[in-house]
């Protein structure tokens, strides 16, 4: 039945209720199959690295990431630490080592495995992080730095194999083709179908958006 | 009480569904369809703006700041000044620092990437290296929500709870917007807070390890048993609803 046609009041939190009864439901029947990848093939597992018995690793992460999109999933994120003993090194830049061992592989797998599958053309990849590091030290590492940062885009509508804007020579600021976290958020909406400026919700008497009054989609990284 | 005969009109429009996805109706027709489908639901797909290229997004999040001169934009001045004092913020200097780790031209496209992410670089053809990134924020928290919500001031949705209410989804039995995360990332739950948007549309965090997302196994002896106390409640609620259409005030009296 169908309790939102014709125009009479539906019965809203009952329905709210009902949707919700479903939707837990669908999680008890389905996602415990998405994180159980013990039915993947060997070359699969190996393609990420990761062992049979994995259930915790980014590469697990990533090859669960593949498993949600493929099972319609609109937005699945992967973050790789937590508020410590993350990429911020200030003290050493070999502490940067370890994370990129740990999120190297697993990243390069899960496009060659999208690819493979014929999700790749579907399917965006972003890699991103919060800012980067500045050129000097900060002991033998390197300090906070939002004036110039690296993030990669891959996978559908995306051009591959291309770099887009410049830095200066020792990578301070920006010389060419700026694109602020704005900018990045604007072309990511574009390429899911959506207008940034048009995604709008009315919120304490004003339409709110991703992008406030900013954003500008980047074309030269479109297909 | 047998599932396959509740669902028949239900079957009969998913095989419409199906059938039309490849025939001569408009994208409009199906996405009506899809809604009658999902009898309304608030993550039923909806029309884009102009064709999507990319049906879905996975975002990944590296937390803390990666370093762009030691990973994807090489300097090859930074490494020979190495050092030097170099202009830094305002009319100061500060020494230099090279990149103690090497970079090396990937794939045909000749991109340089750091040992670092020698695999990546095994699929530099298909990667878009933005060198140009920029953000108002050098803090942790601030530019961790500004990379998730564009704003490190107001709380705002984030971007996958945009794109969930922008979108819906494709998948009702999961949530739209999933979050793995084994720690806390900096801002905590905000970054995958849906705000003022509808609630249905905030991340729902997955924890790798045993149990990823909590409460998933019934308390029920079996899961038939489960189901069928599931689909009795169900009937019992659409019948409650159908009796009393439009009726705000029977919904639920309990909570009110």
């Amino acid at each position: 039945m169908n309790f939102t046609r014709g125009g009479a009041p539906a019965i809203l939190e009952l329905l709210a209720r009902m949707n919700a009864d479903n939707t837990a439901r669908g999680m008890m029947r389905v996602a415990p199959q998405m994180f159980d990848v013990s039915k993947e093939s060997d070359a699969t597992l190996n393609l990420y690295g990761l062992k049979r018995d994995d259930n915790k690793s980014f590469a697990w992460q990533c090859l669960v990431a593949r498993r949600l999109v493929e099972h319609g999933v609109r937005v699945v994120e992967l973050i790789d630490t937590g508020a410590n003993d993350n990429w911020d090194a200030h003290g050493n830049m070999e502490e940067h080592r370890p994370k990129a061992r740990r999120a190297d592989l697993p990243l390069s797998a899960l496009i060659k495995d999208l690819k493979q599958r014929g999700m790749f053309d579907e399917t965006l990849i972003a890699i991103c992080t919060e800012f980067g590091r500045t050129p000097f030290s900060d002991g033998a590492g390197r300090n906070h730095h939002g004036t110039a940062f690296s993030c990669l885009l891959a996978g559908a509508g995306i051009k591959g194999g291309v770099t887009y804007g410049e830095t200066d020579e020792y990578g301070l600021g920006i010389v060419s083709q700026p694109c602020h976290v704005h900018d990045y958020h604007a072309t990511i909406l574009h390429l899911m179908g959506i207008d940034h400026t048009k995604l709008t919700y009315r919120y304490g008497g004003r339409d709110f958006r991703l992008t406030d009054v900013h954003g500008k989609i980047i074309p030269e990284v479109l297909a | 009480m047998n599932e396959e005969h509740r669902v028949n009109r239900r079957q009969f429009l998913n095989y419409a569904l199906t059938g039309c996805a490849t025939t001569m109706l408009g994208p409009v027709t199906k996405l009506c369809l899809a809604a009658e489908l999902h009898n309304g639901h608030p993550l039923a797909p909806k029309l884009t703006h102009h064709p999507a290229k990319a049906k879905n997004l996975i975002f990944v999040f590296l937390t803390g700041g990666f370093s762009h001169v030691d990973t994807f934009d090489y300097k090859p001045k930074l490494q020979q000044d190495h050092g030097k004092e170099i202009p830094a913020w305002e009319n100061t200097t500060q020494p230099a620092m090279g990149s103690p780790f090497n970079f090396q031209e990937f794939g045909e496209s000749g991109l340089m990437i750091s040992e670092l992410f020698p695999h990546l670089g095994g699929v530099a053809d298909d990667l878009c290296v933005i060198k140009s990134m920029h953000t108002d924020l050098v803090e942790h928290f601030q530019a961790t929500l500004a990379m998730h919500t564009g704003s490190a001031t107001v709380p705002m949705p984030s971007i996958g709870a945009w794109l969930s209410y922008g979108l819906g989804t494709e998948n009702l039995e999961l949530p739209s917007y999933m979050v793995l995360c084994e720690r806390i990332p900096y801002s905590g739950s905000q970054v995958w807070d849906s705000h003022f948007l509808p609630p249905v549309h905030q991340g729902v965090r997955v924890i790798p390890g045993d149990e990823p997302v909590g409460n998933l196994k019934s308390p029920a002896r079996s899961l038939k048993l489960a189901e069928l106390e599931r689909i009795m409640l169900h009937d019992a609620n659409e019948l409650h609803a159908r009796r009393r259409p439009g009726d705000f005030g029977t919904a639920c009296p309990n909570e009110r």
